[in-house]
């Protein structure tokens, strides 16, 4: 093979301190209800839906009332009011019905979507709730927990009448002149869903992957197209612990049986690190299917687990979601959980929509805790978007999308849905100097190269 | 609003609009429509929709009056000494009517003893006045023909002298007096039995006007007068004579239901810590109300009253009090102006009313009692006394309150339905399938005493404890029923729960003997302890069928007994009357297996199954009607019907047979049951003659079981088809063997069956071979309540596994896991606490929950159970010889301090006789092998933090592979297991996990219950099944986690 030189291209990072920290669960105390997440969601949001509030109703004449609290709304009234929502939905997974119904019936499977015709939405804040109504409703997406306001009146029935709905203000985005680099094209690397352990994951094509990634595939062009990459990203689902089938003809066993545990998978995934990190920077996040926490948000992978790559300095186990900033580019990304459940709650199939959805209310989970499992915070919600990212990636979804859109602050950011690699043999790659983004597509079948 | 100023508007909208036009998208239009929408909809006193609907002036001579009447009572008319029916009711149009009805009087009779002219009624009639001490009080005495309805004689009227009364009062006096015996002219000491007499007066009245139970009634124009109440409430307020009502029978068009106000309402005491409210020191905080009009989905008022200030409710009329008094007469006047029809709640009778009651009166609030449709009649609390064989003894409080209806829906689930407990809680559960949110009632005074936004958090629960009466009511169609039950039998509405089964039967034999003639001798009923035998048991054939058994069942068998064999109080006879008119057996009578003569239907048709037939047929007429109707609302009137009039034909048999009775007559009963064995003997005979492989059948059948009114055949065939056609044929078969119009019906197959024991059995329940319908239990008492939840869950799992899923050797594996996890400690708590009501302090014997009771007392006295309470334990560990009832322990206290249950406790006295009872018969003896074994061979105890040896116990780290201690720099795992490490981290990460999920779903599902995702949840409902789950989680959570974070590195 014919050398030359080519080196890897650097970055600087930032792990955004104080937002990267507030994903950490340092001690936990689990005496703590989730009253207190939505009580600081709401606090937190108020101020900001208000203003945007202001922004879209305060010039309407007669200019409408603000109303404080929900239960506060009279009759025949045309107000506003700032709250959180809450869907009721009586197919979302109901614990209760889990354990009165009679234990012979096999557990109803997860349902792709919890939608039904009986659903109704509603306003809800500390004093109490109320039902919306009104064709505003019907055809807007709502899910539990995201804070809006609301403009309307409140009818006979004792229902609230929804005329139109705001959402916060956008957050802040740091500044940063893209195009404006003579550098030249820098990339970061996004990899979701290696899937490792499951039956779709294939030794080879993760070989390959890493091959492409260190830049050791390919002519020089690829070779110099790699070594842009100045950072990997893997956004969850690395390993699947595979199910563990009864063996009948075994005698049964009335208690723990250590021989379930299967080391390969991690084995794997650390050489696979391993052979990364000597070349490039790789953040990884935890997934639905790795092992680690699976309230959001994730603490990152114990690094005892990842031996072979922990003592790389390039080497990062991360939370999920997960901010970070490479040359002043801020970086939020998820493993996917946020969107996959925020799916249940819509009729669309569209997730790319439902990602641009949580730009606009300015929260990345809000289906967290209602059904998206989550820690009991106590003085903060970590899942607010106090900044407005400039990439936003959503991991292991069913397909590749990418969108810029342009927020209500003018505001650029990149979305990235990003399949999950086993079953697509899809990653992505962010061009950050000019948010561009591309597919790269990693395949074991030689018919299709 | 005028055209201009709509213009006006709409033109500054319009200017808006164009400088809005970018960022501003067609919301308004919908916003201004809405503002016009308000304007139309204002209203700005809520309390001006109580009012009923107004009602024009009352023309008599024009205007006929319809109304359903709902109740009625009677009282003396003050200048003519003589009883006034008065009837409330409502008119199609929702206006309430008070009708008063006169000219009605009171009689009986008694045979005229022999040689009595009718020249001797004037002495007999002072003679009789004479003897009841009031001169003057009977009207007249009239000599009428009459045939007494015990006994057939010939079809013969005697002499019967019809006396009758002014005043109902006197009746019982005469009745007296003529037992006593009267001396009068020509007769001396004459006794005579009476007849008639022990009937109340206004039943006596609706049977002869032919009035049932809230049935409508008409007046038409110029036979009423309009009356000037003064004390009266109702809006229409008439008078007329009792011959010119028009009372309609409830069929076709005069089955409808008037727009009956329905309120439910609940209260809220402020209780001082572990005492159960006392009206005389704790105040009235807060009364929610609901009023629906009835057929309405939704009520259209809802307000909550509360003593102090509470924030606004929205859609919700909240009014504060500075003073309980005035709240408390707000209330009151409340109820007055929205004058509720019927007035429902949950325990109101005994708890909210008399508290209300108790408390007004306490407070001084003179205006407070008078809730009813009469101004001058105080409401008041009074105590009942209620026991009835099928229901057993209650005590009660009576309220009234004139003119409307009173449905505590507690009573209504006591009396209609088996539950393992009667609390809303459980009640929700089980028919609305949701939990109710149970705030303490310590918590309930914190809230009241916090500020205006802890108050509105109160009304909401007492809201919506108001509105559950109501949704239950709707749910269950009660109120249908109930009318309906009213208008089968003819009784008022009232006698539905305050009166046992046989006042129903009462009224419709009076209403029948009327129109047949016949009168009704007033038996002074003794209560003899004579019993009779009751129905047959096959001797069943234990054991598990995997075979088919079909089901014969006799339809209605008693009431097509009674009817087949023309068994009445009309038709009985005795050897003397068969002598006296030369009958000849079964030419003009037949002998009934219990040796009792009836005569035949030839000669006259019985009492009895006339209107056994009259039910039974419309009762087809019902199930017809309600297979075309399509309205769900008269569905639910029709379905209501039909099983009024089931109920009703049932309950005449036991009415013959209740020897505390109106009119015991033991021969009817013992015959229909001799009848009945007969016919479940000859059933089996017929069936396994007739089904043999000589008779070219594939199988010989056996009867495997018999029971009152059904038999088990056991055809032989394995094939569900084959079954079922044999099963029909056999039905037919017998059914020809038998008198018209009993029947025998195949109704369905049980396949697999598994026959425990008389009145015990289980099986899956099959109508059509397609697929099975349910699975159908017997007598295996899993809703016993001092059986913890677990009891019935293993079992009911057990028997769909063998019967369901036919899998026998799954149900032995299932239960011995479920036995090794009670042994190793991983059965969730909730499964094994058993609740129990502290209904009184002093208990005989010593008793489980009242001992803990006491205990908790001595803990915190604040928290411990009081009088009225539910006390929820466990058994735990206790050292030899400690009595059971002292190892009963608080749920709560036990997690907290990881106290061991005692889980043999639960194994032997909980589950192995419920688990051997359904094995024995599959396994045999082997079925104890169940209990004992390899899965019995782990046991894990859980470490008490409290007591004993814990007190000198050191806490050491140890190896989470091999529990050897750790040493200093080891945090997880010592070096022998250092290798072990990812799999152990891995293991505890898992636990974590599972946890973590638990932790989330049952704190999200208990806000989701709550109805509000920013409070904190303070429910405390010991009967949800979470509740437990809830603090074991946080526990255990809290403890794995920790343990989690010592694998810092390895």
């Amino acid at each position: 093979m014919e050398t030359v030189g080519i080196n890897r291209r650097s970055a600087t990072f930032d792990d955004l301190g104080s937002l990267q920290e507030s994903f950490i669960v340092k001690s936990r105390d689990y005496k703590l209800q989730y009253a207190h997440l939505y009580f600081m969601r709401l606090v937190l949001m108020r101020p900001k839906v208000l203003e945007q509030a202001e922004l879209k109703w305060g010039s309407l004449s007669p200019v409408p009332k603000q109303v404080e609290k929900v239960l506060d709304v009279q009759q025949g009234e045309i107000s506003y009011i700032v709250g959180t929502v809450y869907m009721d939905m009586k197919l979302k997974p109901n614990i209760l019905n889990d354990i009165t119904r009679d234990h012979w019936i096999a557990a109803q499977p997860d349902r792709p979507k919890y939608i039904d015709d009986d659903d109704s939405v509603y306003l809800e804040d500390e004093s109490g709730r109320i039902k919306l109504t009104g064709p505003k409703i019907a055809s807007d997406i709502f899910v539990t927990g995201v804070v809006v306001g609301i403009l309307g009146s409140e009818d006979v029935n004792g229902d609230f009448k929804v005329v139109d709905v705001c959402y916060s203000i956008s957050p802040p985005q740091e500044q940063i002149s893209l195009m404006d680099t003579d550098e030249g094209d820098k990339y970061v690397a996004l990899v979701s869903g290696l899937g490792i352990g499951s039956s779709e994951f294939k030794p080879l094509q993760l070989d390959l992957l890493a091959e492409y990634l260190t830049g050791e595939i390919g002519g020089t062009k690829e070779q110099t197209n790699s070594s842009n990459i100045v950072r990997v990203m893997i956004a969850g689902n690395s390993i699947v612990t595979p199910e563990i089938v009864e063996d009948d003809t075994k005698a049964k066993k009335y208690g723990y049986d250590r021989s379930s545990f299967v080391t390969e998978p991690t084995t794997i995934l650390n050489n696979f690190l391993q052979e990364l990190c000597t070349s490039v920077s790789v953040d990884i996040m935890p997934g639905e299917s790795d092992p680690s926490s699976v309230t959001m948000p994730q603490q990152p992978i114990h690094p005892a687990l990842l031996r072979s790559a922990r003592d790389y300095s390039t080497f990062q186990s991360v939370t999920n979601p997960y901010w970070s900033c490479i040359d002043n580019v801020t970086i939020l990304g998820t493993s996917g959980q946020t969107i996959d459940d925020i799916y249940k709650y819509v009729k669309s199939e569209n997730r790319l929509e439902m990602a641009k959805k949580t730009l606009d209310w300015g929260h990345m989970a809000p289906t967290a805790p209602d059904t998206l499992w989550c820690y009991p915070f106590k003085d903060k919600d970590p899942f607010i978007m106090k900044q407005t990212p400039h990439i936003y990636f959503i991991g292991n979804q069913d397909k590749f999308a990418t969108e810029l859109v342009t927020g209500r602050g003018g505001h650029q950011t990149r979305i990235v849905m990003l399949p999950a690699f086993a079953t697509t043999g899809t990653i992505a790659l962010v061009n950050l100097r000019t948010l561009d983004c591309h597919s790269v597509s990693i395949s074991t079948n030689p018919n299709k190269e | 609003m005028s055209q201009d100023a709509h213009a006006a508007k709409k033109r500054r909208i319009s200017s808006n609009r164009t400088a809005l036009m970018e960022s501003q998208p067609s919301f308004l239009e919908d916003l201004e429509l809405l503002q016009e929408m308000n304007q139309a909809a204002k209203v700005d006193d809520p309390s001006l929709l109580w009012a009923r609907p107004t009602c024009n002036k009352i023309n008599p001579s024009t205007d006929t009056i319809v109304f359903q009447q709902i109740e009625a009572d009677e009282y003396m008319h003050s200048g003519m000494q003589t009883p006034v029916v008065r009837f409330y009711g409502i008119t199609e149009t929702g206006n309430s009517v008070i009708c008063h009805v006169t000219g009605f009087l009171p009689y009986f009779y008694v045979p005229a003893p022999v040689g009595f002219k009718i020249e001797n009624i004037p002495a007999f009639k002072t003679a009789l006045e004479t003897a009841i001490e009031k001169g003057n009080s009977i009207v007249k005495i009239e000599w009428k023909l009459k045939e007494s309805i015990f006994g057939y004689h010939g079809g013969e009227k005697s002499p019967f002298l019809k006396i009758t009364l002014k005043d109902p009062k006197n009746i019982a006096a005469a009745k007296r007096s003529i037992e006593r015996g009267i001396s009068f002219a020509g007769f001396s000491d004459f006794t005579g039995q009476t007849y008639e007499s022990n009937i109340a007066y206004l039943l006596r009245f609706m049977i002869d006007c032919r009035v049932k139970g809230a049935n409508w009634i008409e007046l038409p124009a110029g036979t009423y007068q309009v009356k000037n109440d003064q004390n009266s409430n109702a809006q229409i307020n008439i008078e007329t004579s009792y011959d010119k009502i028009i009372s309609h029978q409830p069929e076709g068009e005069w089955s409808k239901i008037a727009p009956l106000r329905i309120m439910s309402f609940d209260i809220e005491c402020a209780g001082r810590k572990g005492i159960f409210p006392e009206a005389k020191i704790d105040p009235v905080i807060q009364i929610a109300s609901m009023v629906t009009v009835q057929g309405e989905s939704k009520p259209f008022i809802r307000n909550v009253m509360v003593l102090n200030t509470c924030a606004h409710i929205v859609g919700t009329h909240t009014m504060s009090f500075d003073q309980e008094e005035k709240l408390l007469a707000s209330w009151a006047d409340f109820v007055r102006r929205v004058d509720p029809d019927v007035v429902i709640g949950y325990n109101t009778s005994n708890f909210d009313f008399p508290y209300l009651l108790d408390r007004a009166k306490h407070l001084g609030v003179n205006k407070f009692p008078f809730l009813g449709r009469l101004n001058d009649v105080r409401t008041e609390a009074k105590d009942t006394k209620f026991s009835s064989k099928a229901y057993g003894s209650r005590e009660n409080k009576a309220i009234n309150m004139e003119g409307r209806l009173q449905l505590d829906m507690l009573q209504v689930m006591q009396r209609d339905y088996k539950l393992r407990s009667y609390t809303l809680n459980s009640v929700c559960a089980e028919f609305l399938g949701e939990q109710k949110e149970d705030v303490h009632h310590s918590i309930i005074t914190e809230l009241q005493n916090g500020n205006e936004e802890t108050r509105r958090r109160l009304a909401i629960y007492c809201l919506k404890d108001a509105y559950l009466p109501q949704r239950l009511m709707d749910k269950l169609m009660c109120l249908i029923n109930y009318i309906e039950m009213a208008r089968v039998t003819g009784v008022p509405f009232n006698y539905l729960l305050a009166r046992g089964q046989q006042i129903k039967v009462v009224s419709q034999l009076f209403r029948k003997a009327l129109e047949k003639d016949f009168v009704i001798p007033a038996v002074n009923s003794q209560g003899g302890e004579d019993q009779y035998e009751g129905a047959t048991v096959i001797e069943p054939n234990k054991g598990y069928y995997d075979v088919p058994i079909a089901t014969l069942d006799f339809a209605s068998l008693y009431p097509s007994i009674m009817m087949a064999h023309n068994l009445c109080y009309t038709t009985l006879l005795t050897p003397s009357t068969i002598q006296k008119y030369n009958l000849v057996r079964d030419v003009d009578y037949v002998v009934t297996p219990n040796n009792d003569s009836f005569v035949k239907e030839s000669r006259r048709k019985g009492l009895l199954p006339i209107i056994l037939t009259d039910l039974l047929d419309a009762r087809k007429r019902a199930k017809a009607d309600l297979k075309k109707e399509t309205d769900p609302f008269k569905r639910a009137v029709l379905d209501g019907r039909q099983l009024a009039l089931k109920v009703s034909a049932n309950s005449v048999y036991g009415f013959t047979g209740a020897t505390v009775g109106k009119l015991p007559c033991l021969q009817i009963s013992s015959s229909v049951t001799a009848y009945g064995r007969v016919m479940i003997e000859k059933t089996k005979q017929e069936v396994e003659s007739r089904f043999t492989v000589e008779n070219g059948y594939e199988h010989t059948a056996e009867v495997i079981y018999g029971d009152t009114d059904s038999v088990m055949v056991k055809f032989g065939v394995k094939e569900l088809e084959k079954a079922m056609k044999l099963g029909r044929e056999a039905a037919e078969l017998v059914t020809t063997k038998f008198d018209k119009p009993i029947k025998l019906e195949f109704e369905k197959v049980y396949f697999p069956y598994l026959l425990i024991n008389k009145k015990r059995y289980a099986g899956l329940y099959w109508t059509k071979p397609e697929k099975y319908d349910k699975m159908d239990t017997k007598g295996i008492e899993t809703v016993r309540r001092d059986n913890c939840r677990l009891v019935q869950s293993v079992i009911d799992t057990c028997l769909r596994k063998i019967l369901i899923e036919r899998d026998v050797v799954g149900a032995q594996e299932y239960t011995k896991q479920i036995i090794a996890d009670l042994l190793q400690n991983k059965i969730d708590m909730a499964q094994l606490v058993i609740t129990k009501a502290l209904s009184k302090t002093d208990y005989a014997n010593k008793q489980a929950h009242v001992e803990l009771a006491e205990r908790m007392k001595q803990r915190d006295a604040g928290s411990a159970p009081a009088l009225g309470d539910r006390v929820a334990y466990v058994i735990v560990k206790g050292g030899k010889g400690v009595a059971a009832y002292d190892k009963s322990e608080d749920p709560l206290y036990v997690l907290e301090k990881n106290i061991p249950i005692d889980t043999k406790y639960y194994l032997d006295n909980q589950l192995s006789k419920p688990l051997l009872r359904i094995f024995e018969p599959i396994l045999g003896d082997k079925a104890e092998s169940l209990l004992a074994g390899d899965h019995t061979r782990t046991i894990q105890v859980s470490t008490p933090s409290i007591g004993g040896l814990m007190k000198f116990a050191v806490k050491t780290a140890t190896c989470l592979g091999c529990k050897t201690p750790l040493k200093k720099d080891e945090s997880a795992v010592c070096s022998n297991c250092k290798g072990r490490a990812p799999e152990l981290y891995q293991k505890q990460r898992n636990i974590v996990n599972n946890l973590e999920v638990r932790f989330s779903r049952l704190w999200t599902q208990c806000q989701r219950c709550q109805g509000s995702l920013h409070q904190d949840v303070l429910c405390t409902s010991k009967d949800c099944p979470i509740f437990y789950m809830r603090k074991k989680v946080q526990k255990e959570i809290q403890d794995s986690s920790a343990t989690l974070d010592r694998f810092v590195d390895w």
